[in-house]
């Protein structure tokens, strides 16, 4: 009998790890990708990651391969959408050729077709697609795969440089976030050496092995390449998570330094500073609105954002009498995170089926997720108030690049959770 | 320079996947569940569209029936690409019926499934006689051997043949048939109300927006009208109404759509005669006429004189260019030049320059004349987004559309896009 948990897939909304693949290789400056694989999956992709980042529409193309493919093999298509990429002097720095799922089952050797194409530029292969999970095995399937074929020689580490790991502008908000996590460990006294898949350019990736330790955000993502990274290099890591809050933050800072030391009086003043004006203002906003709370909050998001995010709302920001958490990974037994603020922390695909009762019950709730979950109480009209902390999100602009997280995402955070809560007490009203 | 659209059009066969077709084929048919015979992140894309349908449903102020039925997915990975997945589609089954008790069982079949060699078909007749309840599945896998379309058709077609069953006649009553936005999209509602004028109910919108239950009964319409234009699916819906009249005496018009102000008066008055209400349909056909009187009134002292250029990247079957020509001459507008983007193989290039040329005599001009026009025009007239600022775009929408509405809400884009006085320029959907 199959150990699969099958439910519904109303509640749960992920891409496939052929998108999270492209996510990583499109996190790196002047990288392209090249899809293995139906304009429709290639297509859905570019969709997701256009939401993250404008101009990757310029940096990724298809194959298109047809019926004939799965007998003949695809390397006509591969050779002839490589020859138009040149024509049209496509010329990265970094290119991913990816299979989808039904075309990773062909066997086509990848590389040895690539070969042929005698192109300038580095490339990297990997089967991808829905049979190796969601979008972050994809991501991390990808950056495994890049540090596999690359190769990169050991180089002396540098004392005092981190790498970042596990970021990625396609989460909602993932580019503010991954600044001002920069911008964090910068001000406590860290050189952050790379940040793969978020910013770091092919040069800068070669540089990996210099790290004198590697940090994962967000585990989901990042720990396999920390892993490989350690393997291959003996660079140690650490799985500090997210920093959310202002006292979250200051205690995800104090657990880097438990294990390589910084200097947190910058930070801390910054820190103290940030809480006494908060304080004014949410004591100015409780005169008329009454303090903030809601009968139920309900937090849905990629692991590491639920568990570290759900913790901080709790501790900082929301009086509420239940919580529930709803992860769409397991980061709890991959990598040790968990909420501990929550009365219930349930993951997707072993969960769904409660997870979907909660969502169709909230009334008078917060619900920190994204437009999936909103679409489903939306529909049945219920009085929720909604704010967006993933992908994907059709009912919010989000223009001006501030982060979620660390000191600056704190306010940012509290500002957005008041004007939920004051926007659900006008509805009520009506 | 010359003119670009902003993401890659360039199609070979394989641009859609059959599994969503089947999908939209029984969406909101309550009493049914559908499975995916797919990897998980198949049916995500699924539940993609629907939270795009649910919001744009949202976002122009319409109230529709948004539940959908239960999606699951088989969750297909690298063991079953291995050992095959027809014990783990059987056992899925199982769970559906034990969970949802549905009264019928729709199988979706993936390229996996395709290149793995399932053998759907026996499985779901195995299913079918330990359970007794039907089970249907169709012979197309992802976007192997059909597309999008195939998926749709196939699974009414068998829908139909299954389910259907003859009736006694109820007088003024139609059947849709077809989903262009379903119910709650502009098509389904113009025709609708157009309908209702003349004294013709409907009664269901097949395949997709009625329960399982209503299936039956449904041939108890006097007549069927198909939503849809002179491209590729309405072929599809003209078979499967041709076997409706064959078998179940339900009669329809022939190649016949309200699209465009010419066709939507024709098609009224087919209506009449489909129904045996000339007399009220020549009074709606006037009331109309008046309607597209005043839009023009309204409009084109702004619009008369004002230059466009028409940019084209669809192949024939999935647009026709004669009706936005027609409104382009309505609203008195000098289309500077038709120029066709780079998403055309030779042949359908040629299939679309004769369509443009047995309708108009404007000039077809090449992607470099095409880009500077584009620059000097009052607005551009657009399938695909293009590339390039200060492009006052307006994109040509992907479904057709239905009735004077349709022209009428066209005007008011094109009215409104010569009102802006923002020289950042941008596209607009209508």
């Amino acid at each position: 009998m199959s150990e699969t948990t099958w439910q519904d897939t109303c509640s749960r909304n992920d891409t496939c790890g052929l998108t999270g693949a492209a996510a990583f290789f499109c996190g790196i400056p002047r990288s392209e990708v090249l899809v293995n694989g139906p304009l429709w999956c290639y297509y859905y992709a570019l969709r997701h990651l256009e939401h993250g980042q404008s101009g990757v529409a310029q940096r990724m193309a298809v194959s298109q391969p047809d019926n004939n493919a799965i007998v003949f093999g695809t390397e006509k298509f591969l050779l002839e959408t490589l020859d138009r990429l040149q024509r049209e002097e496509h010329r990265p720095d970094l290119m991913l050729v990816e299979n989808s799922c039904a075309l990773s089952l062909i066997g086509d050797d990848l590389q040895g077709i690539v070969r042929k194409a005698g192109l300038p530029f580095p490339i990297v292969t990997m089967d991808s697609g829905g049979l190796d999970g969601g979008f972050a095995e994809g991501y991390a399937k990808a950056s495994v795969a890049l540090l596999r074929q690359s190769r990169w020689p050991k180089l002396p580490v540098r004392r005092g440089t981190v790498n970042v790991l596990g970021l990625t502008p396609f989460y909602y908000n993932g580019a503010a976030d991954a600044d001002e996590i920069v911008r964090l460990l910068t001000a406590a006294g860290y050189e952050v050496n790379a940040v793969p898949g978020c910013g770091s350019d092919v040069a800068a990736l070669a540089k990996l092995p210099q790290a004198e330790y590697n940090l994962v955000v967000q585990p989901e993502l990042g720990l396999p390449l920390a892993k490989a990274l350690e393997e291959a290099y003996g660079t140690p890591y650490t799985v500090p998570g997210m920093p959310y809050g202002l006292d979250g933050t200051l205690a995800w800072l104090d657990r880097i330094g438990q294990v390589l030391p910084g200097q947190m009086d910058a930070v801390r003043r910054e820190g103290n500073a940030a809480r006494d004006e908060l304080a004014v203002w949410e004591n100015e906003l409780s005169l008329n609105w009454g303090a903030l709370w809601f009968d139920e909050i309900f937090v849905a998001a990629p692991g590491t954002t639920a568990v570290c995010l759900a913790d901080a709302v709790r501790t900082e920001w929301i009086d509420t009498g239940r919580m529930t958490v709803y992860c769409q990974n397991d980061v709890t037994t991959t990598a040790g995170l968990t909420s501990h603020e929550a009365d219930a922390v349930l993951t997707a695909g072993k969960d769904s089926g409660q997870a979907a009762r909660i969502l169709r019950g909230l009334h008078g709730a917060l619900l920190l997720a994204s437009s999936n979950e909103s679409a489903f109480v939306q529909r049945d009209r219920q009085a929720v108030a909604v704010r967006n902390i993933a992908v994907p999100v059709k009912d919010e602009a989000l223009l001006i690049r501030q982060p979620f997280c660390g000191l600056r995402g704190a306010a940012f955070m509290a500002q957005r959770l008041w004007n939920a809560y004051i926007g659900l007490k006008l509805a009520d009203g009506k | 320079m010359e003119l670009k659209a902003k993401r890659f059009i360039g199609k070979n066969k394989s641009c859609s996947c059959s599994m969503t077709g089947v999908w939209r084929a029984v969406t909101y048919c309550r009493g049914v569940v559908a499975v995916f015979h797919s990897p998980r992140a198949c049916a995500h894309i699924a539940r993609t569209m629907d939270v795009n349908s649910a919001f744009s449903t949202r976002a122009e102020g319409r109230r529709g029936k948004t539940e959908t039925i239960p999606l699951v997915s088989v969750q297909l990975s690298e063991r079953e690409s291995i050992f095959g997945g027809v014990d783990k589609l059987q056992q899925c089954l199982a769970y559906v019926v034990d969970t949802y008790h549905p009264e019928c069982i729709v199988i979706a079949n993936s390229c996996v499934a395709g290149v793995i060699g399932d053998d759907v078909e026996s499985a779901a007749r195995k299913v079918e006689t330990a359970y007794g309840i039907p089970v249907l599945t169709v012979g197309t896998f992802g976007f192997l051997d059909g597309e999008y379309y195939e998926g749709y058709l196939e699974m009414a077609t068998k829908l139909m043949d299954r389910f259907f069953r003859p009736c006694q006649k109820e007088p003024g009553t139609a059947m849709l048939l077809g989903d262009s936005g379903g119910p709650w999209g502009s098509y389904a509602r113009e025709v609708t109300q157009i309908l209702e004028r003349i004294g013709i109910r409907v009664i269901g919108q097949f395949p997709g927006f009625m329960p399982f239950r209503e299936l039956p009964d449904l041939p108890r319409a006097q007549a069927a009208i198909i939503l849809g234009g002179r491209r590729k699916p309405a072929d599809g819906l003209q078979r499967l109404a041709a076997t409706l009249e064959e078998r179940f005496d339900v009669p329809f018009v022939r190649d016949s759509y309200p699209i465009g102000a010419a066709g939507t008066f024709r098609w009224i008055r087919d209506m009449g005669r489909l129904f045996g209400k000339e007399a009220a349909a020549r009074d709606v056909e006037a009331a109309e006429r008046e309607r597209l009187h005043r839009a023009l009134e309204r409009y084109r002292p702004s619009t008369e004189g004002k230059t466009a250029v028409l940019c084209l990247g669809r192949w024939l079957r999935y647009f026709q260019p004669d009706t936005i020509l027609e409104t382009t001459s309505l609203l008195g507008l000098h289309v500077t030049g038709i120029s066709l983007l780079d998403g055309y193989t030779p042949a359908e290039r040629e299939k679309m320059e004769q369509a443009v040329r047995s309708c108009t005599t404007l000039p077809l001009v090449d992607r470099e004349t095409g880009a500077r026009l584009a620059g000097e025009a009052d607005i551009v007239l657009t399938t695909h987004e293009i590339q390039g600022r200060g492009l006052r775009q307006i994109f040509l929408p992907m479904l057709p559309q239905a009735g004077i509405g349709a022209m009428v809400r066209m005007m008011e884009a094109i009215y409104r896009t010569l009102c802006s006085r923002q020289a950042r320029g941008g596209i607009r959907y209508v």
